[in-house]
């Protein structure tokens, strides 16, 4: 288990390097908070809680990315998390994630096992004048992978 | 109204007064956040051709002083450091820039501003409750920020956008007691205690 973990961080940091070394990739970068989460007790998250994170978004079909899929990552204090997500989703619109991981805490990536789902609210209109920000307002349900939790981000980032 | 009633009432809000005082002691709310740094100017770092094109990140903080008491607060956590801003004002919209104190911790540095640090707040957005107004009840705010001096550097200006929500959020359902329950993030506070 320990070994497997270990692999996997060492294959996402050789990953992340070849990225920065390519440049030509859009991504914004920017932070937020998740929180508001829902039915996730039994996992050790209270309804009450919340964390600062910081984020990095790298939209499909932009230069340099993916043309059909989304990818977040977001960084918690003790651990990260990567999607993937169809590009083209619609405010509202709940959109399926279809590959995941999780580094830290003995983390691993994979195809959830539940239905993961991203349901993206609209930003307010203010942050859709600045073609280089990116406001993203969703909510994750079978968070984490975790049947039956739900968590809610605002996370605003800026393009690099 | 009957005496009754108004019995009632004031039993309802001693037990709500009850309820909060709990709640403050057992964990004092903020907001927490992250966002973006970027439009720096060139007077940031005059050799760097770069400096205007950087963007960066961290984890936010946000006191409100019209909540909490004097001064607002915002502070910047970065991987390296941790920027502060004091204002003994609320950080409310404004056209005008207004001075306020800066404090900065980063790897072998540590200083109070030299030059007191000018702020304008471009935009103070509650995003949660929708299209409500600044106040206790309020979840999740938007805040962007010019900072003239940043770093203490006289010209240094940056923009700050960020989305900050309270911590610990206010749940109706959620008993008070709660709060003093196991909850994964309580080792991100790092203040020590309250005198």
């Amino acid at each position: 288990m320990t070994r497997s973990y270990f692999s996997f961080a060492t294959a996402v940091f050789l990953a992340a390097g070849s990225f920065t070394q390519a440049g030509a990739v859009t991504e914004f970068h920017g932070g937020g908070v998740v929180g508001n989460y829902s039915g996730c007790e039994a996992y050790g998250y209270l309804p009450t809680d919340g964390s600062a994170l910081v984020g990095r978004y790298r939209p499909g079909g932009l230069p340099g990315n993916s043309p059909t899929n989304d990818t977040i990552s977001l960084s918690y204090n003790t651990y990260a998390f990567h999607l993937t997500i169809p590009s083209g989703w619609s405010y509202g619109t709940p959109v399926q994630v279809t590959w995941f991981a999780v580094v830290g805490g003995g983390g691993d990536a994979w195809v959830p096992n539940n239905v993961m789902t991203v349901t993206f609210q609209p930003p307010p209109a203010f942050t859709e004048a600045d073609s280089a920000d990116r406001f993203l307002n969703f909510q994750i349900d079978n968070m984490d992978d975790l049947a039956g939790c739900s968590a809610v981000f605002s996370v605003f980032l800026h393009q690099i | 109204m009957t005496g009754k009633t108004i019995l009632s009432r004031l039993a309802a809000c001693a037990c709500a007064a009850l309820m909060l005082g709990t709640a403050t002691t057992a964990a004092a709310q903020t907001f927490l956040g992250g966002g973006a740094i970027y439009n720096y100017t060139q007077e940031c770092s005059p050799s760097n051709p770069s400096i205007t094109s950087r963007v960066s990140y961290g984890r936010f903080h946000y006191r409100p002083g019209e909540e909490f008491g004097n001064p607002s607060e915002v502070s910047l956590t970065f991987t390296d450091g941790t920027v502060l801003f004091r204002r003994w004002a609320h950080l409310e919209r404004s056209n005008s820039f207004y001075s306020a104190i800066g404090r900065q911790i980063f790897s072998a540095s540590h200083s109070l501003y030299p030059t007191n640090p000018r702020i304008r707040v471009l935009r103070r957005d509650v995003l949660y409750p929708v299209n409500g107004t600044f106040g206790p009840d309020t979840a999740l705010v938007f805040l962007r920020l010019r900072i003239q001096n940043y770093w203490g550097i006289p010209g240094c200006a940056v923009t700050v956008s960020g989305s900050f929500g309270r911590i610990p959020a206010l749940v109706a359902s959620a008993p008070a007691a709660s709060l003093d329950g196991l909850s994964l993030d309580d080792g991100g506070s790092g203040a020590p205690p309250a005198p």
